[in-house]
């Protein structure tokens, strides 16, 4: 019988992940590239980019998925910052409020945002789209940008001042700089999930406005698996993309992740 | 080169941190061009100091004047200094050449300029990147770091690092540098190789170096002026050859180097009395019969094999091999006297020791006894310390009628407090922090949880940071009124 190694520890893992992610993959891109006959085929990407109604609620995602990202980059920088600074904030617990919302389930939380919406009698659509993906992933933004900068060696602040900046400059030229890392990180934190999403745009909107996830579903829902697999394959494409341009600014500098 | 006029007079500057004294009435002048070093253990505010001039702290109270006019609502980035800082505090986010220009690009320097009508006018202008480019080449071939401008600051070594961090300060030529412990981080080698190199910058930019370390050897070695603090005070300000020759006292003594520290009395001028013997000494005006303290340098005690021309004779107890000379240590009766030669005497060995008068450092003593402020409890109690003691009160007290809150004075000799391992033995607790040995015995400093300190005379052997009881037997306790 074979020995037990250190290796052997590796199998469960090695197991789930072929079972979960590589599999799963390796059926989307087969499911992609095939028609629901069986052959291989590239007519799936053909029809995507044939029908104008469907590129353009691609397009549309992403903008609203830049959109989301950009208003969590300018709410969450300033939260992060004033979080890190002991100046304003010498606890913890102004941090835990933040992330608070995060205990509680999303659809819950976006069931609640619909309730109050409603209350208030705003009507759905773009404005609370965004407003309830913004609510839902600022967290993902604030915590990296706040751990960069509470990690951040404070007599580099120091070193600017010393050498002639003046508060302004200090952000600007130290400060902002040092925390692009912790940026990099929020935005593809943010920026995936929202690219990706359907529950938020269906409660949000009452099914009124359609993202690229939306698509998404109700191709797999209306048995087209092969045309949902081109359009998912299109999506992760994008993602890695996306990964590929934050990560290279990340991973450069050591302590930009998530905790 | 250089000139007598102040550039930093500071006065009467005190620092408090959460109700903990950092600096302590200062008052400091540093004339332009020099090199001035303060010097003290850690903790003793040398930093703090520091970041006042700088601008980083604010100070509670007091001033820092430059050339006349006061700093204290200027913010650190308008103040005509730079800094070296301990650990460098390079940007990683740029490369050298960005890092030494950081200064450069902000500055704005005042062009005039004739108009067609031939009016002058004054502009605030950036220098232009080829003014930039020629002061961080400049810069870069003072430190020694030619070729490295493009260099990642993570890709230097601990010393380039260094080096680069000094050519970002003067760059903009500042009019003081201020330096924090900016060789702590190297090794021995490279530390001394620095050394020299910084003397030479002075030389070089002629501008005034305020340096903080320490390590009394580079004090000794790079200063004009050295200023050796101790909890927040200025204990002594000098040249290196005064504080080391002529300390101020048993702390800077001590501090400055390895010495034979004694108590002693100064029987009439030019004579005084240690080690159970009297010795000629060039020390005169302490009065007769006035409890001194005498410092021996080492390098000072003339050791040979015993014969009657000795002054003292005592045994080598060890002998070290520390390069170009032996370290041994003399038991002479009770006492211990540290004597560096370049010839070794063998443990076992008997010796005979001379001292010229001259080597005698006779210094004041700080104080003779322990004295406190108190109020008595009752007939058999006093408080003070934060602590209740038992005592015998002496007739001109025992006589009042309403003793309860009498204010009295509370005199304790230094032999007379005990010290315990555990805080509960004791009536009061403390912790240890200053010890000295005086030859044959130790003086402690014990700060006591009131806040208050208490001098300690003890032959045990105890640390640093220990936190002890404190008692003291009745007897021993003496009121008098105040």
């Amino acid at each position: 019988m074979k020995r037990i190694t250190r290796k052997s520890y590796a199998l469960p893992y090695a197991v789930f992940l072929a079972l979960f992610v590589v599999i799963p993959l390796f059926l989307i891109l087969l499911y992609a590239l095939t028609a629901p006959d069986g052959h291989w085929t590239l007519q799936n990407f053909a029809k995507f980019f044939s029908q104008t109604q469907a590129v353009n609620t691609f397009v549309y995602s992403l903008g609203i998925a830049m959109i989301t990202t950009m208003v969590c980059i300018l709410i969450g920088y300033p939260i992060a910052y004033i979080l890190s600074n002991p100046r304003y904030n010498r606890s913890q617990t102004l941090v835990m409020l933040f992330i608070l919302p995060m205990w509680i389930n999303f659809l819950l939380r976006t069931l609640a945002t619909v309730a109050l919406f409603d209350f208030l009698r705003i009507p759905l659509g773009e404005f609370s789209l965004v407003f309830g993906m913004v609510y839902n992933f600022l967290p993902f933004m604030i915590l990296p940008i706040y751990n960069i900068l509470q990690k951040m060696d404070k007599n580099l602040i120091e070193a600017a001042q010393d050498l002639g900046a003046n508060p302004r400059q200090v952000f600007l030229k130290t400060t902002l700089p040092l925390s692009l890392p912790g940026v990099a990180s929020g935005i593809m934190m943010v920026f995936m999930p929202t690219i990706s999403t359907f529950a938020i745009a269906e409660l949000l909107t009452v099914n009124n406005i359609k993202l690229f996830g939306t698509v998404i579903q109700e191709s797999i829902n209306n048995n087209l698996w092969n045309y949902g697999s081109a359009l998912s394959l299109i999506m992760l494409l994008l993602i890695g993309a996306t990964t590929m341009l934050t990560s290279r600014e990340g991973s450069s500098r050591e302590g930009g992740g998530l905790w | 080169m250089q000139e007598l006029t102040p550039i930093i007079e500071i006065r009467q500057l005190s620092k408090h941190f959460n109700g903990k004294t950092a600096l302590d009435q200062i008052d400091l002048s540093i004339r332009k061009g020099e090199f001035v070093t303060i010097l003290g253990p850690s903790g003793c505010g040398k930093t703090t100091l520091l970041r006042i001039i700088a601008g980083f702290e604010v100070p509670s109270s007091g001033d820092v004047w430059m050339e006349g006019s006061t700093l204290t609502d200027t913010p650190p980035h308008l103040r005509p200094v730079n800094t070296v800082f301990q650990r460098y505090a390079l940007f990683p986010h740029l490369n050298v050449f960005e890092n030494i220009a950081f200064g450069l690009k902000i500055k704005k320097v005042a062009k005039i300029s004739l108009d067609k009508k031939g009016c002058e006018h004054t502009r605030l202008t950036g220098l232009s990147p080829r003014e930039i480019e020629k002061k961080v080449k400049s810069a870069l071939k003072m430190v020694g770091m030619t070729g490295y401008e493009f260099r990642d600051v993570d890709s230097l070594s601990g010393g380039q690092q260094q080096r680069v961090a000094i050519a970002r300060a003067i760059v903009n030529e500042p009019e003081v540098l201020l330096l924090d412990e900016p060789l702590g981080a190297l090794d021995l080698k490279m530390r001394k190789d620095m050394q020299l190199e910084l003397k030479e910058m002075h030389r070089k930019l002629g501008i005034t170096f305020v340096y903080v370390t320490h390590d009394q050897e580079e004090a000794l070695a790079l200063s004009d002026t050295v200023v050796v603090m101790r909890d927040g005070r200025i204990q002594q300000t000098g040249s290196p050859i005064d504080i080391y020759n002529e300390p101020a006292n048993a702390f800077v003594a001590d501090f400055m180097g390895e010495s034979n520290i004694l108590d002693g009395t100064m029987v009439r001028d030019h004579l005084v009395r240690f080690a159970d013997t009297e010795f000629e000494c060039v020390d005169a005006g302490f009065g007769e019969n006035t409890p001194v303290e005498v410092v021996i340098r080492p390098e000072d005690i003339y050791i040979f094999d015993n014969n009657e021309k000795g002054m003292l004779t005592g045994l080598v107890v060890s002998s070290l091999f520390k390069g170009i000379f032996n370290e041994m240590t003399v038991r002479v009766d009770s006492f211990e006297f540290v004597v560096q030669d370049t010839r070794n005497y063998e443990p076992g060995r008997e010796v005979g020791l001379i001292i010229r008068p001259a080597d005698i450092h006779v210094m004041e003593v700080e104080r003779t006894q322990n004295r406190f402020e108190g109020s008595l409890i009752d007939a058999e109690h006093v408080a003070f310390l934060d602590g209740v003691f038992e005592c015998t009160l002496p007739s001109e007290l025992s006589s009042l009628e309403d003793i309860k809150g009498t204010p009295v004075q509370v005199d304790i000799r230094f032999h007379r407090v005990i010290l315990h391992d555990n805080e509960e033995d004791g009536i009061i607790a403390g912790e240890i922090a200053f010890i000295l040995y005086k030859c044959d015995h130790f003086h402690l400093t014990v700060h006591t949880d009131s806040g208050e300190d208490i001098y300690v005379n003890t032959q045990d052997v105890w640390d640093v940071g220990d936190r002890v009881g404190i008692s003291v037997k009745p007897r021993y306790i003496k009121l008098s009124v105040p």
